[in-house]
């Protein structure tokens, strides 16, 4: 019987890559701005609904 | 054409925009950097991006639409959509970061088999087909607003200014810009709902001179209307609410353009977090443009539901007005930028490169890519000026996607989930779902009384369920599974 389904050479480059220290980190310096941000917006708008309503 | 304060910011911030994202065509230099940022896509940088993705014109225009119909139940819209982000979150990303996919059918193929990812291919470029052509209608209806022009003619003008744009640098100026479109969008529409709720509420004659929903009561009540059924946040009824609720469950782990920002995370811990952090930013949002729109209706300032969320901003305080508009504005543009490279990548690394012509080469793949922006860009534009009823028409793309999810979340956790079940349930959910929402042969709606998410869910969950029971397992099915797959059946 013919395979078919696993010989397709476009498919060879899917595949479990191995895991590197950077694959641990969730943080790093680069998301300090972002997350100002981020707390900004989410406290910003808590305030102005609450006021609203 | 009417040459007013919130045109003018509009415009401004609309060249801020561009000169943002020809900084970031700097960046660009193969498929995987225009299709997934080069996966190196902080923690805080993606979940904001997923966010600002997500409150697009549905979560605006659209939920403003259904308030000045129906009234506040639309809130359950982005309480749905924050569930099914978390869901995917803590449910689904790693696996998908882990396997290093650029598209959900490309994962359905470690899961099943070829024809399985075929048809999560077609089903996927319909739904997003389709959903372009929405969300286009939603940019249309706000710079109609703003303009005074034809709805019909700013959809076609904005669908084809957005392909352009979106042509020049793919992903990297999506991400790059999604950042200044959360500070509009987090910062405008909570400002100007603040400012409608607090001034001009109580400027309304019939309001009784009282702010916030207690004066926005006195006067929906005014204008002959149920004040109490319309502020309440299940005037909808119970069937929407759960059609919300399945339609943002089950749609969203499988919705390639709000995924799609998880799959460029710098690792899989990333890509698994940032969508919860994501979902707690959208909440509100329909709190604010729901309000909005039912003052729009309190208020008579449009006849044209579509129309609800501009005409209240046209009508108050220019200033902030005016970055209220461009919060919109760039709500809109990252979601058309998000659902069309979504729509793109599927046409090019799935469709062409792995279906069609599987010797495409990286340089190519990425000419490619640019075209099928172009194809689906151009057509959706023209697509808009058919108007179609925004959220109505979201909700049939969610529903024909539950079917994705089902398959994914069988193939992950259900040992006996077989190849041919998953094939199936895409092609019930896809045919069964067109026929519910075109009334073919017979109103569905009435006779069954299901929500169209319901309908679908249930259709392709039995389907799945039935047809993996009844299915023989043969060497050949076996063989025909990727390895990973195999080893774990």
């Amino acid at each position: 019987m013919k395979k078919k389904g696993n010989k397709n050479s476009a498919f060879e480059e899917l595949s479990i890559p191995e895991l590197k220290t950077r694959d641990l980190l969730l943080f790093d310096q680069t998301d300090k701005p972002f997350l100002i941000l981020y707390l900004f917006i989410f406290i910003f708008g808590i305030i102005l609904t609450v006021v609203s309503i | 054409m009417i040459i007013s304060t919130q045109l003018i910011i509009l415009i401004v911030y609309f060249a801020f925009i561009i000169f943002l994202g020809i900084l970031a065509m700097k960046k660009v230099k193969g498929s995987e950097d225009l299709l997934v940022a080069g996966r190196n896509l902080g923690m805080m940088y993606v979940s904001v991006s997923i966010a600002a993705e997500y409150m697009g014109g549905l979560g605006t225009i659209g939920t403003a639409e259904v308030a000045f119909n129906q009234g506040m139940g639309v809130i359950w819209y982005h309480i749905a959509s924050a569930c099914g982000l978390i869901l995917f979150g803590l449910g689904f990303a790693h696996y998908y970061r882990k396997y290093n996919v650029i598209t959900v059918p490309e994962y359905l193929y470690y899961l099943y088999d070829i024809k399985t990812w075929k048809a999560a291919s077609v089903l996927n470029v319909v739904g997003y087909w389709m959903f372009t052509i929405i969300q286009m209608t939603a940019m249309g209806s706000l710079v109609a607003s703003v303009t005074g022009f034809d709805l019909r003619w700013s959809a076609l003008i904005c669908g084809i200014a957005m392909t352009i744009y979106l042509l020049a640098a793919g992903m990297w100026s999506v991400a790059f810009t999604s950042v200044a479109f959360m500070i509009t969008i987090g910062t405008g529409i909570p400002l100007a709902f603040w400012w409608v709720m607090t001034r001009e509420v109580p400027l309304m004659v019939n309001s009784g001179g009282i702010a916030g929903f207690a004066g926005l009561a006195n006067a929906l009540s005014a204008a002959g209307l149920n004040a109490e059924h319309m502020l309440s946040p299940f005037s909808l009824g119970f069937m929407v609410i759960l059609g919300y609720f399945l339609g943002g469950v089950l749609g969203i782990p499988a919705a390639q353009a709000t995924i799609n920002f998880s799959f460029g995370a710098r690792n899989w811990k990333v890509a698994r977090l940032a969508p919860v952090l994501a979902a707690i930013l959208i909440l509100p949002l329909s709190i604010w443009t729901g309000s909005m729109g039912l003052f729009a209706r309190a208020a008579g300032l449009t006849t044209n539901p579509k129309l609800a969320l501009g005409a209240t901003l046209m009508n108050i305080n220019p200033i902030i007005g005016g970055i209220g508009i461009a919060g919109i504005f760039a709500a809109l543009v990252s979601t058309v930028a998000g659902i069309l490279f979504g729509c793109a990548s599927i046409m090019s690394k799935d469709v062409w490169q792995r279906w069609l012509h599987p010797g495409t080469d990286d340089k190519y793949l990425a000419k490619w890519t640019r075209l099928w922006i172009l194809i689906i860009g151009v057509s959706s534009a023209f697509g808009a000026m058919t108007l179609p009823k925004i959220l109505h028409q979201a909700y049939f793309v969610y529903s024909i996607r539950s079917a994705l999810m089902i398959c994914v979340a069988f193939g992950l956790w259900w040992k006996a989930a077989h190849p041919n079940a998953a094939f199936w349930s895409m092609v019930v959910a896809l045919i069964g779902g067109t026929m519910y929402q075109f009334n073919i042969p017979i109103n569905f709606q009435a006779f069954f009384h299901l929500h169209i998410a319901v309908w679908c869910g249930l259709l392709s969950f039995i389907t799945f369920i039935v047809i993996s029971l009844f299915s023989k397992w043969t060497s050949q099915t076996s063989s025909e599974l990727p390895p990973m797959a195999r080893n774990s059946r």
